[in-house]
């Protein structure tokens, strides 16, 4: 099935032709459940829009029932500058929901994306983790939407009072009655294929559970879904951190997770280690930390719930 | 007028980015001038005086006795974001050149901005100030080319003279000089001034009149086609780098002036001082050691040790 693309805003910018917002539509709405799918609001989330980008592959290929609207990036100006937030007016996107008509061109793009959403069941906001921190593949949910992804086989499900903040995409949507999701992994401006991949599997997995792909796909459980806060480990001197586990790591009690270093001489200022069994999260990415800044972040094995 | 893209650019999202030429009057005659402005993008000042003179020259443009090029906007993305680079790659147009046809965008669009430039008589780089500085409107020239011929009988630094600038200013070449657009081409004129990515009327206009007078001199524009009295424009002073004192602060913190752009101040009159922001105490004071006119002037008071902060024209006996 070949989707229809359509623009659903047309943005002029001083110096280059019109910068199109793209939807692509596939089935028709009202014949079962309307899915919004939204990657590239912030530009250096390059992860989630090629997730986002086999998953349409597949969707070319697949059987559906009703609707499912995707948005591949909504961001075309910051991904071509390799930028978080839009270069037009120096705006994050997802902060300006439920946008604006006639304002900045980030309220522009958000009241378009916002006013296209209206009609879906649910909406899926795909990122990737900040540029400093690789994240491990996973789902943000509200508690009361956790049986839809019951079967996505995502490695970790993250169940949440809040999701994204009020003025996101998101915040707004659920404020109008919407059902959402939140899909991360990886890092801004890194591409790993592996991540790629299982993020476009747990929304292929999640249309099959909510009915819209008729296509067979095993349901899978998800690895971990955990509820409340992670435990964060922050560095205690600048330096040089240096890592020595990977995101979806376990870890033994007294593992080394890593180390700081001195960036001149390089002496050993600081080494971490598993404070119990754990599953790591995040893992920073940026090497250059200050005192006080994340370097990792793990689930205790004892808060993993399944 | 012509117009043409000298530069296309599919942007990774599908986005088409374009450099245009506007093309007046007919190759077949007379000398060719060209105005390039918008290398770096935080000199609108430039890109303003291109569209002014593209207004005027549509009016005359039947009375050309030579071709006039203008290249309105060359880094459209640094523009677009008001920044000096261009972005994603981080990297100055302005030491690009001569390019590569083979390289990374900013390479090729230099290169194609090289191909089409070839045959220029004259290449005219309209700028603006740098950032964080105000700057008297200036004609620049390598030090080295002032004699070299644009037409027949006609020099570099005559030409110079006739940018209703109140400065020409003869330059050294820097160590990075030969990857600039201004280095590529014998017959280069830069004009600079203003304030750094900002547009100052006065300065605008002083620009846009002074390139369709150095038209004049160049044989491409009857010079009873001039919307103003040529008399009126100005008869500038001409300086090698030794009568350009260059003022830089020895201690970091907040360079607040005490002089204005173009004043007169006498040998070892202030300047301004340096201020600690932590203690606000003054902790150095910049004193000229000659006297002169204040050629540029910072007006972004963050520094650092060793940073510029005035350029004076030396006069004497003052």
């Amino acid at each position: 099935m070949n989707p229809h693309k359509e623009v659903i805003l047309s943005l002029s910018a001083p110096f280059r032709d019109k910068i199109d917002i793209h939807r692509l539509r596939f089935g028709e709405p009202g014949t079962g459940p309307h899915i919004g799918i939204v990657a590239g609001l912030h530009g250096n989330e390059i992860g989630g829009v090629c997730a986002v980008n086999q998953l349409v592959s597949k969707l070319r290929q697949g059987t559906l029932v009703g609707c499912v609207d995707v948005y591949p990036c909504v961001n075309r100006m910051g991904l071509d500058e390799s930028s978080k937030v839009n270069p037009l007016d120096h705006r994050d996107i997802n902060r300006w929901f439920p946008g604006h008509p006639e304002g900045s061109a980030s309220e522009r793009i958000a009241y378009a994306v916002f006013e296209a959403l209206e009609p879906c069941d649910w909406v899926l906001s795909v990122h990737t983790g900040a540029e400093h921190i690789s994240d491990m593949v996973q789902v943000r949910c509200l508690k009361e939407n956790i049986d839809s992804i019951q079967r996505s086989g995502a490695p970790l499900v993250w169940k949440r009072d809040d999701l994204d903040g009020r003025v996101s995409l998101l915040g707004q949507c659920q404020a109008r009655g919407q059902s959402v999701l939140y899909l991360t992994g990886g890092s801004g401006h890194r591409l790993d294929a592996d991540i790629v991949q299982s993020m476009q599997e747990v929304i292929w997995r999640w249309l099959n559970a909510l009915g819209s792909v008729q296509d067979v796909v095993s349901p899978k459980k998800p690895d971990i879904i955990f509820e409340g806060n992670m435990t964060e480990i922050r560095s205690q001197c600048g330096g040089l951190f240096v890592p020595m586990v990977k995101p979806n790591q376990v870890v033994r009690r007294g593992m080394a997770l890593g180390r700081i270093q001195d960036v001149v001489g390089g002496d050993l200022l600081e080494t971490f280690e598993a404070p119990c069994e754990a599953r790591i999260t995040s893992v920073r990415q940026n090497p250059i930390v200050y005192p006080q800044e994340l370097v990792l972040r793990l689930i205790p094995d004892i808060q993993i719930t399944h | 007028m012509q117009s043409s893209n000298i530069f296309t650019l599919q942007t990774p999202s599908g986005a088409k980015l374009t450099v245009q030429r506007y093309r007046f009057g007919q190759l077949q005659k007379g000398p060719k001038i060209s105005f390039v402005a918008g290398v770096r993008g935080d000199a609108p000042e430039g890109v303003r005086v291109a569209f002014r003179l593209m207004r005027s020259l549509a009016t005359f443009e039947d009375s050309l006795l030579g071709t006039v090029d203008i290249y309105p906007c060359i880094n459209p993305l640094a523009a677009e974001q008001g920044q000096r680079l261009w972005p994603g790659f981080q990297i100055d147009q302005n030491r690009q050149f001569p390019g590569s046809p083979d390289g990374h965008p900013p390479a090729r669009l230099a290169h194609a901005l090289m191909q089409s430039l070839q045959g220029s008589d004259l290449v005219v780089e309209l700028r603006g100030a740098r950032p964080g500085f105000v700057e008297l409107p200036q004609a620049m020239i390598r030090e080295e080319q002032g004699d070299s011929m644009v037409s027949d009988g006609i020099t570099l630094l005559d030409v110079a003279r006739q940018c209703n600038t109140s400065v020409v200013w003869k330059r050294g070449s820097g160590s990075k000089a030969h990857k600039t657009l201004g280095h590529q081409f014998q017959n280069t004129i830069v004009l600079d001034g203003g304030q750094g990515n900002r547009l100052t009327k006065e300065v605008g206009e002083i620009f846009a009149d002074g390139c369709l007078y150095l038209l004049t001199r160049t044989t491409v524009l009857p010079e009873e086609l001039l919307p103003f009295p040529w008399m009126a424009m100005e008869d500038p002073v001409v300086l090698s780098d030794q009568e350009v004192l260059r003022m830089r602060v020895n201690t970091a913190g907040l360079f607040l002036p005490s002089v204005n752009l173009g004043e007169i101040v006498e040998s070892e009159g202030e300047l301004g001082v340096v201020m600690d922001p932590r203690t606000s105490t003054v902790v150095e004071t910049v004193v000229t050691s000659q006297s002169g006119r204040i050629m540029a002037l910072r007006n972004q008071p963050v520094v650092s040790q060793g940073e510029l902060v005035a350029r004076i024209q030396v006069l004497e006996g003052v």
